[in-house]
């Protein structure tokens, strides 16, 4: 009954006009982005963020919840029409997406996409009201030393996930640590790293960094490619109502696939792209025909489509329960939240109520939104396609400097972000995987919180962290990925993932 | 890669040791009341720790596999991202002298140039509506207080 209730008071605060411009202007944005490729939800959410700061709490997570699942609906269009991902976790949608257009079933492709998302999305935010308020109240009684593990878990399942050497995985998260240092220490009140640059006082600023490792280290590396011409399937796309049989074909691969999605979501440093991958081995697997996947079976769509939309409703959990993020998505969202002077954590859920209950909300409202987007306007979409990418570099570029200028209007801060967007596109270039960096670089003052004070509770004793049975548990698990990524057998096992992943 | 990832191990410990170095300047305090420079002289730590790891791993592939000698910078515009960095980089500058629609105006001309070819005119009328639209939208909507620059008005 309490549920309901909740569940009425967000939409008592989503449904306000102000709230609902807010819910169509972030699916509408993510559908955009989602449909280009070049842009992924990441820059988006970063180049937006700024905008976010005159209108309240609720109203901005709205609108960048929305960038994010609605870039997970959008990302399907070009992946099934160019055979080219708009995001990350459409990459396993081109397989057979991309083989139906081209054996002319473009539009039930789409369809499926479209609706096993929508289905997915719903499910996943049913499962997010169900959990988030009970976790909430077990995680009321985590002390420093569970979080700190569990942070370092986050950190371990982002590293661990990334491709190519475990080390450079773990060499980011350990400078996006080390840059969270940069400025004063609050306990101590003392400066530190700042090379006496009053600018620095304050730290490395959220909003620069983002903006320069995913927005401009985005636009570097496509602008320095000889990019080819898109081929796009243009020939009349009919049908997005898929048939009885495909429904039929596809209805356990979207339901299997929610239950994949949200369950993967939840974990720190799982989330879309990992659901997607993992949904289609799945269905390959217990397929009764797995040798027709890659030839353009509904179900390699169903799936992957639905888990990567169940997991962004799942991703939500650890950041609202632990105020933790799961992935750069979520940091992005924490720092939203933390601008707003918000902790996310299970105190959030008890003294903000609106921002939970509203943000579900929102996503019950924003997964229908997305529905009467994708379906009726994929003509748009499909146009949006042809726009040439040397007309869109410099406006997102131009956003880029707009919006690292308009957080404290410093242009300082625009050269901090052509710093970091250099220093992006360089690590990219040489293998490094960014999300770990920036997950740390968020997390990397609570961490530094958390440790201390646990040492301090315990006398200096390190073992507080193994004593502790949720700590120990989460102590074993990264310690568990670390060693195994450099045990000959699991190392094989991660690079054919990796591999897999293209 | 392995070649690069030796040299890049390299700037990595660099950077370990000098943040072990800060950080003991700082003050490392105890383990029971850990001081300011104590959890930076861990990371460096780690830091150091994990890029010689790296540069074994390096030196161990490059030891076993036969080095195929393809650069990364072959075959790619990387003389373009240069060149718009230098762009971006004088915007950001220029800035306050210039105001923001006469700075944001040249710096999309010369950005839409920098791709490949678009004509004066076309670059030229995006510029300008570019320019004027981000105004009306962030100055004026959201209220982002721009630098007036040249333009006094």
């Amino acid at each position: 009954m309490e549920l309901l209730a909740n569940l009425y008071q967000g939409f008592q605060i989503c449904l306000s006009p102000i709230n609902l411009l807010y819910c169509f202007v972030g699916v509408l944005l993510g559908t955009v982005i989602g449909v280009l490729p070049g842009i992924g939800p990441g820059a988006t959410i970063a180049l937006l963020l700024p905008t976010t700061f005159r209108v309240s709490p609720v109203a901005a997570i709205i609108m960048l919840a929305g960038i994010y699942y609605g870039a997970m609906y959008g990302g399907s269009t070009t992946s099934i029409l160019v055979n080219i991902p708009g995001e990350a976790a459409s990459v396993v949608t081109c397989i057979d997406g991309y083989k139906m257009a081209r054996k002319g079933r473009a539009g039930p492709a789409l369809g499926i996409a479209a609706f096993g998302s929508f289905i997915a999305g719903t499910l996943s935010i049913v499962g997010l009201m169900v959990l988030a308020v009970p976790l909430s109240n077990i995680a009321l009684k985590f002390g420093f030393p569970e979080y700190f593990a569990i942070m370092c878990l986050g950190l371990s399942i982002v590293s661990y996930l990334g491709r190519g050497s475990i080390f450079k995985s773990l060499l980011m998260a350990a400078l996006g640590v080390s840059l969270s240092f940069v400025g004063m220490d609050v306990v101590a009140a003392k400066p530190r790293f700042d090379f006496g640059l009053l600018v620095l006082g304050d730290g490395v600023g959220l909003i620069p960094l983002l903006m320069g490792l995913f927005g401009i280290a985005e636009v570097f590396t496509n602008i320095e490619e000889k990019t080819q011409a898109r081929e796009i399937l243009l020939t009349r796309i009919k049908g997005l109502l898929p048939t009885v049989r495909d429904w039929k074909d596809s209805w356990g691969a979207i339901t299997r696939g929610s239950l994949l999605g949200f369950s993967l979501g939840i974990l720190p440093g799982g989330g879309a792209v990992v659901s997607s991958f993992v949904s289609y081995a799945v269905e390959k697997k217990i397929s009764n025909h797995p040798e027709k996947f890659g030839t353009g079976v509904i179900e390699g769509v169903a799936g992957p489509e639905a888990a990567n939309n169940a997991a962004t409703g799942g991703g939500f959990i650890p950041l609202f329960v632990l105020g933790i993020p799961s992935n750069v998505a979520m940091a992005l969202l924490l720092g939203a939240l933390m601008i707003h002077g918000l902790q996310p954590g299970p105190l959030l859920l008890q003294q903000h109520p609106d921002i939970f209950w509203g943000t579900v909300g929102s996503m019950y409202i924003g997964n229908a939104m997305l529905l009467l987007l994708n379906l009726p306007l994929i003509g748009l979409w499909v146009k949006l396609l042809k726009v040439p990418y040397k007309i869109l570099f410099p406006m997102v570029l131009l956003f880029c400097l707009i919006g690292a200028y308009s957080e404290n209007n410093n242009a300082f801060d625009m050269l901090v972000m052509l710093f970091f967007g250099l220093v992006g596109y360089l690590l990219r270039k040489y293998g490094y995987e960014l999300a770990p960096l920036v997950l740390a670089f968020v997390l990397g003052r609570q961490m530094e919180q958390a440790f201390r004070q646990s040492l301090i509770l315990s006398d200096g004793s390190f073992w507080v962290f193994f004593t502790r049975p949720i700590s120990a548990v989460a102590m074993a698990l990264a310690a568990f990925l670390l060693v195994s990524a450099l045990i000959p057998a699991f190392r094989k096992k991660r690079e054919k993932i990796e591999a897999e992943a293209g | 890669m392995a070649r690069s990832d030796r040299i890049f191990s390299f700037i990595w410990i660099a950077l370990g040791v000098f943040q072990c170095a800060e950080s003991c300047s700082l003050g490392l305090g105890s383990f029971m009341e850990p001081g300011t420079g104590f959890m930076p002289f861990v990371m460096g730590l780690v830091m150091t720790a994990l890029a010689i790891a790296l540069f074994l791993e390096s030196y161990f592939e490059m030891k076993n596999k036969p080095l195929l000698k393809v650069s990364l910078w072959s075959d790619v515009y990387w003389k373009r991202v240069v060149y718009i960095a230098v762009i971006m980089l004088a915007y950001a500058i220029l800035l306050p002298k210039l105001g923001y629609l006469l700075d944001t105006f040249l710096m999309m001309v010369f950005l839409l140039k920098s791709g490949a070819p678009i004509k004066w005119p076309t670059a030229i009328v995006v510029g300008a509506l570019t320019a004027g639209f981000s105004y009306v939208l962030f100055g004026i909507w959201l209220s982002v207080s721009f630098p007036r620059g040249v333009l006094t008005f």
